[in-house]
């Protein structure tokens, strides 16, 4: 309510709740660590402007994640990615351990799931995330992702394919 | 379910929904069960998706995002738009001219009943009323694009100016003429309030 008000202070405690949730999906999304911060940024500056308007239908960090997917989208669209960062940082764990922080456990198998999930198709990488990563319903990954429940079904389940056909090839 | 030879095996969707757990297709779930291929699909599913559930969600970004967005947002100040200052500045409008109307309406049935002219001291009539009106409203106008982008404790104190500004506008239309508006019983100030906690609730001016 504070923040709506225009209570900078008040933001600012939002941000520092739901900051690392955003950047961890930005991250998973994006692939890219630096265009991940830049849409971290992109969006709370976006939620700020458009916080008078927020009704509160849904959860302020789900309302955030939103923002994070379409913000993502437009990054990379600008961008024109065909590969991906992430894949190069999970090539040497030690990296991929500084992308994450001391709190991930980078052990080879995980290493080679999460490089196997930077590489999917985008649609099915959102979908997979959302679902069974950040735990969203269908319902809800559905209303982020501005796609019906059957589709996110069906991007989901060819994830699933896709990483159990990588995964028993490695 | 999909067919290899005579054998209709499962499909993608299904061995996703069967390992989520999200199906109630009880004949895909026998399926599962008597064939050993797409058991096994199922199965191995079953285990990535637990798998995935355990990544990490949380990651801390850069120390430099944060200086980052404050400035971005101290930036954006001039783009930013109270929603409450602007209802507020509509409910004011709003009353100002339905006091002016309603005192207009009842100086010109008075004015008919007057034998000859007007008293020397009467009001100059409602168009003197109305324009009195308008310039309270094009105040607190004014007063609403001052108070764009401030801060929590200068937005109240914004309320409260503009609360007196409207109570003042009563006191005048009072003055003028039969008015309904007693800022003495707070009616303008139960006004203000309500459309004030319309818009704290993001609801329509």
């Amino acid at each position: 309510m504070q923040a709506r008000e225009g209570d900078r202070a008040a933001f600012a405690r939002l941000y520092a709740l739901h900051r690392d949730l955003a950047y961890g999906l930005a991250v998973r999304l994006t692939t890219d660590p630096d265009m991940a911060e830049e849409v971290l940024l992109d969006a709370f500056a976006s939620a700020w402007s458009g916080l008078p308007g927020f009704r509160g239908d849904s959860g302020f960090g789900t309302w955030v994640c939103g923002i994070i997917v379409n913000r993502a989208r437009e990054a990379l669209r600008r961008r024109g990615r065909a590969g991906n960062r992430l894949e190069t940082l999970v090539e040497e764990p030690a990296s991929f351990g500084d992308a994450w922080g001391d709190a991930v456990s980078h052990t080879e198998d995980r290493v080679d799931l999460e490089r196997a999930i930077s590489a999917l198709p985008p649609g099915a990488r959102e979908a997979l995330l959302l679902r069974h990563v950040y735990g969203f319903s269908c319902a809800e990954a559905a209303d982020l992702l501005e796609v019906s429940v059957g589709t996110v079904k069906s991007q989901t389940s060819r994830a699933c394919a896709l990483l159990r056909e990588k995964l028993s090839h490695d | 379910m999909t067919e290899t030879g005579s054998i209709r095996h499962l499909t993608e969707l299904q061995v996703y929904e069967l390992a989520a757990g999200e199906t109630l297709d009880t004949a895909a779930a026998g399926h599962a069960a008597a064939c050993p291929s797409c058991g096994a699909s199922v199965e191995d599913t079953r285990r990535l998706l637990t798998t995935i559930g355990s990544l990490d969600t949380h990651l801390a970004p850069p120390s430099r995002a944060e200086p980052e967005l404050m400035r971005r947002i101290r930036a954006d100040r001039g783009t930013r738009r109270p929603a409450r200052f602007r209802t507020l500045a509509g409910v004011a409008a709003a009353m100002v001219c339905f006091a002016a109307g309603a005192v207009s309406h009842g100086l010109w049935t008075s004015a008919r009943n007057w034998p000859g002219s007007p008293a020397p001291d009467a009001p100059t009539g409602p168009l003197a009323i109305q324009r009195a009106g308008t310039d309270y409203v094009a105040a607190i106008a004014s007063l609403a694009d001052e108070a764009d982008g401030v801060s929590g404790e200068d937005l109240r104190t914004g309320r409260e100016v503009a609360f007196a500004a409207m109570s003042g506008a009563a006191y005048e239309l009072r003055r003028l003429g039969d008015s309904d508006l007693d800022p003495e019983t707070s009616e303008i100030r139960r006004l203000v309030e309500d459309a004030w906690r319309r818009a704290a609730e993001g609801g329509a001016p």
